[in-house]
């Protein structure tokens, strides 16, 4: 007898063991990536004459190519980070030219327009002028960098873009340019307004393309031209976009009158006196005549008007071309008919993001109504049975006539069964906020609020806004409401604006402007008797204001026992806590204060939804190690220079209620960027080593001991107690960009860490990696307790990279939400893309698998059921026949 | 008015009513590594203890604090002064006064309408710069704890001063009937907390650890000396079921084939 089962070709043997491939398919639906690159600074149209991109550079630092037609990035790439990055000068010609970089490094780049290859890359000699004083130009393959020296001439030089060999240098002398005044560049043209020391505003133009010998800067005071001059010494000046030189001047305080004065090859001469209400213009060459494009955008129309700049008539038919104009900070257009395509380049700066469970359908709504009548009488309730059950009764006839659902449902934003379907509230830098659908990754709404400004923290530089939510969707009928905390554009004061985070719409009080500095902010953890939770805000002189006023009663009844904390830069921490005066008046009283002489970086708190499903941690000899869960906890990252380490990193565990220090780290030689995660009785952060080069991962956890002091609930004031503090550091072989824990619903599944990689990877580590407790050997009492032995160096698996091959560069932050599902975390990781997923830390364990098998599971239970029918007939006839024998 | 002298006492529970005040000069992680030495793990007790040592050493200098106290919204009060030699030597001389009949009144009745006993801390040091620290108890814990109180200096990687919390000793809770007169003094214990050293991945012991398991497997030692039922149970289980469950279902099947 031979085997014939085994005939499994012999090449399988290479074919199945190549690369495991990832195909991005349709299994993978959850996962959702958007790419954005930033807020735009420099843009180009390709320089072929059909060719249907535009090419941009933004604030971001990145460089891109759209699709003209549809806007989708055609290629993009994200440059160094921070002011090495920083684009100064973008080019289109044969390649897409850019030069970027701080004054140490300035490096010019060349793209392939088409695939945005780097075709070839070189250093801009070192200067000793302000990188930002000097203007580029390109023509042809001659880089022209200019620089203007106050008191003394002007510097040109030319390079020949590919090879970065210099071509010629030149200086033109121009005593009168100051150190106050203003130069730009438009095509060739250097435009300079100074103002010199007997009060003259001189206006001078330079063509950086004239040879030495013909390079001769034109001068003249600006009144010769503009008439009664009304600019001050203030007048900026800047360039008009396109091929002809112009230049629009305006006054930089007081009225806004603009100037356009065009660079004609006679000598500048005087366009426009006032330019029209406008938000953009433009320059073209239409016909060999140069045209000035002006549009002015208004409700939904933009009205383009043109001009003939060589005779200043006007041109009433444009015919087949089509323009870019920069509309507004936050989004793209290009159209002149009509709008072709919006980019929200917004969502690239997400400063304050929430995910929200979607309400119930109209059905359920109808249910639970039902159920909160409790007062009504039994014909009351009989009423109420009736009429929803009609209401079912009706929907349930709708859905088989295949009639659409009433309009609140149209729109599916009903919550599903096991609520992964959620809406995410972002509220961006620019003042925009979005309502984002999780799944599809659409656009719900957006809306953006008029001089908003995200604060500033001064020591990070990071910017954020506060967003609450006041009312979830479970109170029906009251609707969810969201608050969001700002600040005033101009005045820097605080500003709120409350809405539904459904539909975006503000609700009564919507945008409120607050007369006074925000400087603390909390939500009430009691609602009033509408389920709305109000929100204390401290003042920068101290008085504590409720918003909503109908929560004031609530705000009083828990005054007692609230606490609120404010944290300055210089490591001055104060705690305060509320009081009622005899008046009936709230009022905050200093209640501790401490001072740790060192900036602050960063304080971090707890997630306030979390909840800690297990007190404790059962040990191999069976006995329970208590955590040390304080809800008011929060750790405090100094960063100081020293002496004799070079750099301080310090951790400080306050608890905000009492103010006392309950644990403090010091790392020697050690500097941030910290990123740092604080959940339930641990807390896991990033640093740099700077001794030995590499990030390390400490993980901090705290135990109150093998007795529970306090088993009902936790006091920080009455019983204070010095947890025992286990910690461990591992390296972590890349850099991080962000750290988050997961998060679930009853925090029965254990916790992962999210930490995304400058890679671009988001990783997921599992915390039993990152556990102080993981000894050198593993004793078995260890091994029963479920301790992996210690490894210094924390492993990256590649298949624990949650966003598989999806790249995301610029990570800001992760946000984490719990869903319906205990095994489940919504996952949102925000920067330059924006990507959405879900993770399952313990595995979906409260779901059947994809492929469960119901027809083989009925046909088995059916069978069995048959059989054990069948079975009890003959057996029943079996002991019949028995009984007779 | 009384001053006096501590000693150095290492047991927390010695602060009583006894005259000796107690210092816990612990620098907090000894108790951790009394509870850590038992779940095995020597290494890390070996580095903590080193650190707090270093950390003693760069310090001199005297060190005065004045205690200012607030029932309530009342403005602040003198208190008392703690003095401390050096924080190294570890010599603190407290000088308090005692709660005069008003003011004991008015603890009285703070406690019972739930209010808070405000601290004020000035920190003075050698070169008489002053940093002003505030920290506040429940004035109920404080009137429970009959007014023992702990007063709590952390201290910066340098031995600055970057804090002064007040506690008391733990309480189970507010509102037991308290003698009036044993309100009177305070009997403070003073409490220094170093700030620890971080943790660095521990490298050097994984590799000596790796070294030696890479030696013992060259040197054939990973023999087990396990018994033989030990190694073998898994396999010797379910041949000793099998044998079991065929010897009970043979006289049975044997039986039923005997009614038929």
């Amino acid at each position: 007898m031979t085997f014939q089962g085994f005939s499994r070709p012999p090449e399988c043997r290479y074919h199945c063991g190549t690369l495991y491939r990832f195909y991005w398919n349709e299994s993978l639906w959850h996962i959702r990536k958007r790419s954005y690159i930033g807020k735009l600074k420099f843009s180009n149209f390709d320089a072929a004459p059909n060719g249907k991109r535009v090419f941009l550079a933004t604030e971001e630092n990145v460089v891109a190519a759209l699709n003209l037609k549809s806007g989708d990035i055609l290629w993009r790439h994200v440059l160094e980070k921070g002011s090495e990055g920083v684009i100064r000068f973008l080019s289109v010609d044969t390649d897409v030219v850019t030069v970027s970089g701080n004054k140490d490094t300035l490096l010019v780049r060349g793209w392939d327009p088409s695939g945005g290859i780097l075709q070839w890359e070189w250093p801009l000699p070192k200067t000793d002028h302000r990188v930002e004083d000097t203007h580029w130009y390109m023509s042809g393959s001659k880089l022209y960098q200019v620089t203007p020296v106050a008191l003394s001439h002007v510097e040109v030089t030319a390079y020949n873009v590919g090879t970065g060999g210099k071509i010629s240098a030149h200086s033109v002398p121009a005593k009168w340019i100051a150190d106050t005044s203003k130069c730009i560049l438009t095509t060739s043209y250097l435009a300079c307004v100074s103002t010199t020391l007997d009060g003259k505003t001189l206006f001078g133009v330079l063509d950086v393309m004239d040879s030495e010998e013909e390079a001769q800067f034109w001068s003249k005071p600006l009144s010769e031209f503009i008439g009664k001059t009304p600019l001050g010494p203030t007048v900026s000046v800047e360039p008009v976009p396109g091929p002809v030189p112009a230049v629009i001047m305006r006054e930089a305080a007081g009225n806004n009158a603009r100037y356009l004065v065009y660079l004609s090859p006679k000598g500048p001469q005087l366009f426009l006196k006032v330019l029209s209400d406008y938000t953009s213009v433009v320059t073209v060459v239409l016909e060999g005549q140069h045209v000035l494009l002006q549009a002015s955008h208004s409700a939904d129309v933009v009205e383009i008007t043109a001009h003939v700049l060589e005779t200043g008539e006007t041109i009433s038919e444009l015919v087949g071309s089509t323009h870019a104009f920069p509309l507004g900070p936050s989004s793209l257009t290009a159209a002149v008919c009509k709008l072709v395509w919006v980019r929200e380049e917004a969502l690239s700066s997400i400063v304050a993001v929430e995910m929200l469970e979607l309400p119930v359908s109209d059905t359920d709504a109808a249910i639970e109504q039902e159920f909160d009548h409790k007062e009504t009488g039994i014909l009351g309730m009989f009423i109420h049975r009736i009429s929803s059950q009609i209401i079912q009764l009706r929907s349930s006839l709708m859905t088989l006539l295949g009639d659409r659902m009433s309009e609140g449902q149209s729109s599916g934003l009903v919550r599903d069964e096991f609520g992964l379907h959620k809406i995410i509230v972002a509220a961006t830098a620019s003042g925009k906020l979005f309502g984002i659908d999780n799944l599809s990754g659409e656009i719900l709404w957006q809306r953006r609020l008029e001089d908003a400004a995200p604060f500033l923290d001064q020591t990070t530089d990071r910017k954020h806004m506060v967003l609450y939510i006041q009312r979830t969707t479970r109170h029906f009928p009251h609707p969810a409401q969201c608050l969001l905390l700002f600040q005033d554009k101009n005045t820097g004061k605080g500003s709120l604006f409350v809405f539904n985070p459904f539909t975006g719409q503000p609700t009564n009080e919507g945008l409120v402007k607050l007369g006074f500095r925000i400087k603390q902010s909390s939500l009430l953890h009691q609602p009033n008797k509408e389920f709305l939770r109000g929100v204390l805000l401290l003042d920068d002189s101290n008085n504590i204001h409720v918003f909503p006023e109908s929560t004031r009663e609530e705000a009083h009844n828990i005054a007692a026992s609230t606490f609120l904390f404010t944290g300055e830069n210089n490591g001055t921490l104060t705690g305060y806590a509320l009081m009622l005066s005899p008046s009936e008046h709230l009022l905050v009283t200093e209640v501790w204060k401490l001072h740790i002489d060192q900036p602050t970086i960063e304080v971090v708190g707890k997630n306030p939804m979390e909840r800690v499903h297990s007190q404790g941690r059962v040990l191999g000899d069976r006995s329970v190690l208590y955590k040390y869960v304080n809800p008011n906890l929060v750790a405090v990252v100094t960063q100081a220079p020293d002496p004799l380490h070079k750099y301080l990193l310090s951790i400080f565990l306050v608890d905000v209620v009492s103010g006392a220090v309950v644990f403090s780290v010091v790392h020697k030689r050690a500097k941030g960027p910290v990123h740092l995660v604080h959940s339930e009785n641990w807390l896991v952060y990033s640093l740099f080593n700077d001794k030995f080069r590499r990030t390390e991962v400490v993980a901090l956890e705290l135990y109150e001991g093998k007795t529970q002091s306090n088993t009902t609930a936790f006091s920080s004031v009455l019983s204070p107690i010095q947890p025992i503090v286990d910690r461990q550091a591992f390296i972590l072989p890349a850099t991080v960009e962000a750290m988050k824990e997961t998060i679930t619903e009853k925090g029965i599944t254990s916790k992962h860490i999210l930490v995304a990689l400058s890679t671009g990877g988001v990783v997921e580590l599992p915390w039993v990696f990152l556990d102080p407790r993981r000894p050198f050997t593993l004793t078995p009492e260890m091994r029963e307790e479920g301790v992996i032995p210690y490894m210094p160096e924390l492993p990256i698996p590649s298949e624990s990279i949650i966003n598989y091959n999806q790249t995301l560069m610029r990570i800001q932050g992760i946000h984490t939400s719990p869903s319906g599902l205990e095994s489940t975390s919504l996952v949102l990781v925000y920067g330059l893309d924006i990507f959405y997923t879900r993770v399952a830390p313990s595995k979906t364990f409260d779901v059947l698998k994809e492929d469960f098998d119901y027809f083989l599971i009925t046909v088995v239970l059916t069978a069995l059921l048959l059989a054990s029918y069948v079975t009890k007939k003959l057996s029943s006839k079996k002991a019949l026949k028995q009984a007779w024998k | 008015m009384s001053t006096r002298r501590i000693q150095n006492v290492d047991d927390e529970s010695a602060c009583g009513d006894t005259d000796i005040i107690s210092i816990n000069y612990e620098p907090t992680d000894t108790s951790a590594n009394k509870k850590s030495s038992k779940e095995n793990r020597p290494q890390q007790g070996v580095t903590t203890k080193q650190s707090a040592y270093q950390l003693e050493t760069d310090h001199g200098g005297l060190l005065t604090i004045s205690l200012r106290h607030a029932l309530g919204q009342e403005p602040f009060l003198d208190r008392g002064r703690i003095t401390i030699q050096s924080i190294n030597s570890q010599s603190v001389a407290l000088q308090q006064s005692a709660l005069s009949n008003a003011d004991r009144d008015k603890l009285k009745a703070l406690s019972e309408e739930d209010g808070l006993y405000r601290l004020e801390a000035v920190v003075r040091t050698h070169d008489s710069k002053e940093t002003l620290f505030l920290t506040f108890i429940k004035a109920c814990a404080l009137v429970e704890s009959l007014m023992s109180d702990v007063v709590t200096l952390s201290l910066s990687q340098d031995n600055n001063i970057i804090a002064v919390s007040l506690s008391t000793q733990p309480i189970s809770g507010c509102g037991s009937l308290v003698d009036q007169h044993q309100l009177k003094t305070f009997n403070t214990t003073v409490v220094f907390r170093h700030m620890e050293t971080g943790p660095v991945p521990d490298t050097a012991t994984y590799v000596q650890k790796l070294e030696r398991e890479r030696e013992a497997r060259e040197r054939g030692d990973t023999k087990d000396n396990r018994s033989f039922l030990a190694k073998y149970w898994m396999y010797i289980v379910p041949v000793l079921i099998f044998v079991l469950l065929s010897g009970a279902a043979n006289p049975e099947g044997a039986a039923g084939g005997g009614a038929r």
